[in-house]
């Protein structure tokens, strides 16, 4: 699933996702890792590398 | 850090603003919250920020609009007259400008900041009585030089505190208002704070986690704006003023002082107490006790810091403290909506919030080392002025420790004791209990029928009395467990069931356990074959809050002695369950009878 396919998500939308994430699992994403997600199955492999 | 308990994590506080939003939407009744329209002029982006201010508004009774002209137009909409800012007509205008707002990141000098904030604030004082908010700049943590920095001219650093300590000099005296976000900032901590990932990827100002403390702190200095800023700090005594129960203490027990670091814990809660005071704040005492007990130490401990001078209304009774802090409040003519309770014991502070949760009541956790952050933290007495009116308030209302009389009580204790969920267990005297139970037959003092002292080898030679009936009674409550809090001996001499002991632990007292643990006694002395029980009470200068127990409990006067002692005596054949809204736990193996 990508960002485009779910009405009015936006970049803000975004950014409280990766905070909720981080927050929740308490990882922390770097710049490139929040500016280059695809999408959700990219999100999980990142994931994945920190826990 | 959301001292006052209950504290909302970012999202939650998203999701209130939009349960709030729909409510609103829906229905065009004000929710009896106080409206106020907010400008808020930011250089980062705001958008994530404006739903966890709308909803920790109404925890301050706030209905908050905020108007947020376009991104990085702070002084195009104060200038621009016909601009977005002022066609929302803000109450206030809060300035959220950090160090790069400022320009302060890459300049050698604070001047031109200086210069900037000056120009916004007279453009905001232009448009009438609004008020703008100022925020103090937070230090980023970069340095160049290290230590060097602070006192280096051109650093980053350096410029962000001259900043600050300009607007000391600027602000008192003018109709803006100060928010010191600097300061928030730094107790978090600054590489906590800042985030500059979250700066690069949206220009959000600081952390997303710090989103809620920002918006708590600001929505209060809002509430204080709107004068709904609490008056009156109610203070517990016993582990709240000082280490221990002063009525079984005593003076020279009660931990207080110097020397011992429980009692400068409780010693820097009074200095905290006093500190307010001196800001205008009034205090009051809600304490269980006995009036002339609890003013004891406030007479002639030495390391007393409050005295009674410094008490509006001294309230020092065994009866539930919510009646008590309305009796308060009337006094004081002030809602009881500003008034905040400080006490040790949570089953006191679920009382209170239970039947006045608009008194402010905070979370505190054990150690009384923690009172005064904790209460400082939760913000209760945010101020945007301070005249010399607020310096005379306590003079105003000093009225040497006043004692109010009650009115009968009007508290739902039945549903609060309901909602306790207690369950007392009961056994009776063994090897395991008798150090505690040695401990507390020799220090109890208040609830104490007969202050019959008795050494461990005494209450061990008790347990193995087959002509004694012995109860050891331990409660735990939805709080947890309470420990042993109460103890029975009962003696059958000449035939008749006689109660040689009887004390229980005032942390308790009100719940109703004397009833439970009757109950089950006059049970066993029937299975016993009992028809009658006997009770006496023996006065001492300290247990004047048992006079009245056996008749209160509906037993019969037997006869009174010269020395003030008074014999009761219980008829089992005819006497009534209390049903106590206390579960009974006891292993009914465990109390075999001998006879």
């Amino acid at each position: 699933m990508t960002a485009k396919e779910v009405a009015e998500w936006d970049s803000l939308g975004h950014i409280r996702l990766m905070v909720a994430i981080e927050q929740a699992l308490g990882i922390k994403f770097t710049t490139s890792e929040i500016s280059n997600l695809a999408n959700v199955g990219e999100l999980v492999t990142v994931i994945d590398k920190k826990l | 850090m959301h001292a006052a308990g209950y504290s909302l994590d970012n999202n939650q506080l998203h999701s209130l603003a939009k349960a709030y939003a729909k409510i609103t939407s829906n229905q065009h009744r004000p929710l009896g919250l106080t409206p106020i329209r907010l400008g808020i002029l930011s250089n980062a982006t705001v958008d994530l920020l404006v739903p966890a201010i709308i909803a920790s508004g109404l925890r301050y009774g706030l209905a908050i609009e905020t108007i947020v002209p376009p991104f990085g137009q702070a002084v195009q909409a104060v200038t621009d007259q016909n601009s977005d800012l002022w066609s929302g007509r803000p109450d206030v205008v809060l300035l959220m400008l950090d160090h790069r707002g400022l320009g302060l990141h890459d300049s050698a000098s604070p001047d031109r900041a200086i210069a900037t904030m000056a120009q916004l604030r007279q453009g905001i004082a232009s448009h009438g009585a609004v008020p703008a908010i100022v925020q103090t700049v937070s230090r980023p943590p970069e340095m160049l030089l290290g230590s060097f920095d602070f006192v280096s001219s051109g650093s980053v650093r350096g410029s962000v505190h001259d900043f600050n300590a300009h607007l000391r000099q600027v602000i008192p005296g003018s109709s803006d208002i100060i928010f010191d976000v600097a300061g928030l900032a730094e107790t978090v901590g600054l590489a906590q704070w800042h985030d500059p990932v979250a700066w690069h990827m949206a220009k959000l100002p600081f952390s997303q986690k710090f989103v809620p403390l920002y918006a708590d702190a600001l929505t209060r200095l809002l509430g204080a704006v709107r004068g709904k800023t609490r008056k009156c700090l109610v203070l517990d005594l016993d582990n709240t003023l000082w280490g221990g129960v002063i009525g079984d203490d005593g003076i020279d027990g009660i931990k207080l002082g110097q020397g011992d670091s429980l009692g400068e814990a409780h010693l820097a809660v009074q200095r905290h107490a006093l500190a307010l005071s001196k800001r205008g704040i009034i205090l009051a005492v809600c304490s269980k006790n006995d009036d002339q007990i609890a003013r004891q130490p406030f007479h002639d401990h030495p390391d007393m810091v409050l005295r009674e001078e410094h008490i509006a209304v001294f309230q020092a009774n065994w009866v539930d403290k919510a009646t008590n802090i309305r009796a308060i409040a009337k006094m004081l003519n002030i809602g009881t909506d500003a008034l905040v309770f400080l006490d040790d014991n949570p089953t006191e502070r679920h009382i209170v919030r239970r039947e006045l949760p608009e008194v402010a009541v905070p979370e505190v956790p054990d150690d009384p080392a923690l009172f005064p952050l904790f209460l400082s933290m939760a913000g209760y007495f945010d101020a945007v002025t301070f005249s010399a009116d607020d310096e005379k308030r306590t003079e105003f209302y000093k009225t040497q420790a006043q004692r109010l009389a009650l009115q009968e009580s009007t508290s739902d204790l039945e549903g609060y004791l309901e909602s306790l969920d207690m369950t007392l267990h009961l056994a009776p005297f063994d090897k395991i209990g008798r150090p505690r139970i040695t401990q507390l037959i020799n220090k109890s003092n208040q609830f104490n029928l007969t202050t019959r002292r008795y050494t461990e080898a005494e209450v061990a030679v008790i347990e193995d009395d087959p002509s004694a009936l012995t109860l050891q009674a331990r409660l735990v409550d939805c709080f947890g467990d309470n420990g042993m809090i109460s103890v029975i001996i009962c003696r059958k001499e000449n035939g008749s069931w006689n109660i040689d002991t009887w004390l229980m632990s005032c942390r308790v007292l009100g719940r109703r356990v004397e009833q439970a643990m009757l109950q089950f006694l006059s049970q066993q002395l029937k299975e016993r074959g009992a028809t009658e029980l006997l009770g006496c009470f023996i006065p001492t200068k300290r247990n004047g809050l048992v006079k009245d127990h056996y008749p209160n409990l509906g037993f019969d006067l037997v006869s009174a002695g010269n020395d003030g002692a008074t014999h009761w005596r219980l008829d089992l054949t005819k006497h009534r369950p209390y049903n106590a809204p206390i579960r009974i736990a006891a292993e009914a193996g465990k109390f075999t009878s001998h006879n």
